[in-house]
């Protein structure tokens, strides 16, 4: 059995390519609602800007689409899909990045100031200023994302991929153009990074892991 | 208190930094990525090893905090949104229904639809035989509309069957296809269709040819019955003769190609004698297809352009080396450069910049002048900043780059230093030589050759077409590297009129003029 036979987003996109009775919007709507929610995640990380994510998104779903008398059904339909939202991503931040060096705004927050500082400061402030206080919910998400925006765009992306999309270290290489070692090291790099930025956090987590636990026993 | 992440610590820019292998082994297994072998390997390291076991740990935390990220999730019609988007900026309407699908494939039938929406909304009744009447009028219509340009031409016809049949009016046309010189749609041949054929073409047309028809069709109906007539009539005409798809063919690349002329080359061929015209119009064929091929270089192929550019780079690498050489040679006789002679000492995009402008300047300047190509001839001046050539003693002629007298026997000392100066300036900022240019024809696609060689009837006009490629080439390639703020110096430092028309532009254009080489210092 071919492998498209096996994939349904293959073979909806066999469909949209094909415009197989006339069918190739619905087809192309489907494959926009299984994907929109990961590629928007994706984009809110890959992205200069959170803001910009569902335009990213939706423009790496034209391209697809402009893309689909070429496509030819030769790896995960995801991996392709993947791939050209790496580009989009790629470009858009080079392009923000111009425009950032013509303004030469760097206002406070923006991702071009420094997001290891932003993220020290957050730390400093659960963490050492506030010891006792867990950093729960949309903070901790908060620091979570900082902690990825502070990463190389290829760690993102390579993160992105295993984390979230479950790709293999093979998939992750065809997605990104590079070899399988090059992704076991980006990954290593990528995790070491987060233990890093994250650490303040994740001793505090731990140490208050470790206090709650006679306390429920007593409970 | 736990170490906090240094602040200064880039963690961007690091993919290329060693990794700790244990780590990457850590991830790996982690990963699920170990092979069965390695990961019992590694859970026995664990068992015993008490700090790896806190590494892995670390490890897998980090990564689990990735769980507290929320999902992302879209506004309730980004689906829709989305395709709506696509369909929008596509040429070729999205099938969203078939019957959709139809309707948008029958743009050009609006103005019926709306008409008979329009009636049937104040209560007016159109029988079904009117609708169809006046569909099958508008078919029958369309052969007329597809080709109407050439319907419309003002030419006898059988200079038209003498031309069909001239080899070197084909050979024009084949290389205004080649090069993008004119660009003539591919015929639908409407009128060689039965209702059912026409309507199975229309349904499958792109956008584009939809416009394109309807707003033939609607030029159509607004001419007046005569000329409606007459373009009935010169149809007829076309479709009873022997070939009348060759005819045909070529009415339509006549028609597209007069719109290019000049009022003076359109005159010529009205004023000339009936047995004279075809001579006339192919000797200014002829003349269209140099310029046709002169300006290939602005539909040049990526590939071309690319490998092209790094073989020029390559070119100007190899003369800064030279030049090196030389100053070398004579800062051991004591002599050097002037300041101002160090400026052109660039990197060699730079260089090839300044070349390319320089060359581009001398062609506008024949163009105007309508001959050949004489750098500073005329008194006028180059463009601002560029090289030694605006002193007038580079040689415009390829192939003496390098040669002159420095170090001559018996010169004297400022003689012999602006002999040097020339010798320098003429090594890095004369036009290719022969040489040079073989080696770009040498990473060339065979288009591009092909087209290079369908009008060059001299090596020396090839040469000459060839470099024109090349400084189009260049400008178009060159990599723009001047920082934000020294393009807002530079344009600080243009005079206040200039940057009032400045100002006037949009964004893009003042950025785009801002970084003209032409400006730099």
């Amino acid at each position: 059995m071919r492998y498209q036979q096996l994939d349904p987003d293959v073979r909806l996109m066999l469909r949209v390519r094909d415009d197989d009775e006339g069918n190739a919007a619905a087809a192309f709507e489907e494959i926009v609602r299984r994907y929109q929610n990961r590629l928007v995640r994706l984009m809110e990380h890959l992205g200069p800007r959170r803001d910009l994510a569902e335009d990213l998104a939706q423009e790496t779903l034209l391209r697809v689409f402009r893309a689909r008398k070429n496509y030819q059904p030769g790896a995960k339909f995801s991996t392709w899909l993947f791939t050209i939202a790496g580009n989009v991503a790629r470009n858009a931040i080079r392009t923000q990045g111009r425009r950032r060096e013509l303004a030469e705004v760097d206002s406070p927050g923006s991702p071009s100031g420094s997001q290891a500082a932003v993220l020290e400061g957050i730390a400093v402030e659960r963490s050492g200023l506030m010891p006792a206080r867990q950093v729960e919910g949309e903070e901790r998400a908060e620091m979570v994302r900082q902690a990825i925006q502070n990463l190389g765009e290829r760690q993102r992306m390579a993160l992105m991929l295993s984390k979230f999309e479950g790709m293999s270290y093979i998939e992750i290489a065809e997605a990104m153009d590079l070899s399988t070692k090059a992704v076991k090291s980006l990954l290593s790099r990528a995790r070491v990074n987060l233990k890093e930025l994250l650490g303040p956090y994740i001793d505090q987590e731990r140490s208050s892991a470790d206090s709650d636990e006679p306390v429920d026993e007593e409970a | 208190m736990s170490t906090l992440p240094s602040q200064n610590r880039a963690y961007d820019d690091d993919d290329d930094s060693p990794v700790d292998e244990l780590d990457e082994l850590l991830v790996a297994y982690l990963d699920g990525e170990l092979d069965e072998q390695q990961r019992r390997d590694l859970e026995d390291r664990l068992i015993l090893d008490d700090a790896l076991r806190q590494r892995l740990g670390g490890l897998q935390h980090g990564w689990e905090l990735l769980d507290h990220l929320p999902q992302a999730s879209v506004t309730g019609d980004f689906a829709q949104t989305t395709v709506e988007m696509i369909a929008a900026t596509q040429s070729r309407t999205l099938a969203i229904t078939g019957r959709q699908y139809r309707w948008k494939q029958y743009a050009w039938l609006g103005a019926l639809l709306t008409s008979i929406a329009l009636c049937s909304a104040v209560g007016w009744f159109f029988p079904k035989a009117l609708d169809e009447l006046q569909f099958r009028r508008q078919l029958a219509d369309l052969p007329l509309a597809e080709h109407l340009d050439a319907y419309l031409l003002e030419v006898d016809l059988g200079t038209m069957v003498k031309l069909s049949k001239e080899e070197r009016w084909q050979r024009a046309m084949q290389l205004a296809a080649d090069a993008g010189g004119i660009v003539v749609p591919v015929s639908l041949e409407l009128g060689q269709r039965d209702k059912s054929q026409q309507i199975d073409v229309l349904g499958r047309m792109d956008r584009d040819a939809q416009s394109k028809l309807s707003a033939n069709w609607g030029r159509l109906n607004a001419l007046s019955e005569d000329r409606k007539q007459a373009v009935q009539n010169r149809y007829d005409e076309v479709r009873s003769l022997d070939h009348p798809g060759d005819v045909l063919k070529t009415m339509q690349q006549y028609a597209s190609w007069w719109n290019q002329l000049s009022p003076e080359s359109m005159n010529r061929i009205f004023m000339a004698k009936d047995d004279e015209r075809i001579e006339t119009i192919l000797q200014i064929v002829e003349r269209s297809s140099l310029l046709w091929v002169q300006n290939y270089a602005n539909t040049l192929g990526e590939t071309d352009r690319t490998l092209m550019y790094e073989r020029l780079r390559l070119m100007a690498r190899d003369r800064i080396d030279q030049a090196e050489v030389i100053i070398d040679e004579a800062k051991a006789q004591g002599l050097s450069l002037g300041n101002e002679q160090r400026r052109w000492f660039v990197g060699p995009e730079r260089l090839l910049e300044r070349i390319a402008y320089f060359a581009l300047w001398n062609f506008d300047q024949q163009a105007k002048r309508g001959g050949n190509p004489q750098p500073n001839a005329g008194g006028n001046s180059p463009p601002p900043g560029p090289p030694p050539a605006e002193s007038g003693q580079v040689d415009a002629g390829r192939g003496d780059a390098g040669r002159g007298d420095a170090g001559r026997p018996g010169a004297s000392g400022s003689d012999v230093r602006k002999s040097l100066q020339d010798r320098i300036g003429q090594l890095l900022f004369s036009p290719p030589s022969s040489e040079e240019l073989a080696a770009v024809e040498q990473v060339m696609s065979n288009k591009a050759l092909a087209i290079l060689g369908a009008r060059t009837n001299s090596e020396q006009s090839r040469q000459d077409i060839l470099w024109r490629w090349c400084a189009e080439t260049i400008v178009q390639t060159s990599p723009r590297r001047d920082s934000a703020e020294v393009i807002l110096d530079r344009y600080e430092s243009l005079g206040e009129e200039y940057r009032d028309s400045l100002d006037l532009k949009s964004p893009d254009k003042i950025f785009d003029e801002l970084q003209d080489p032409r400006l730099r210092p």
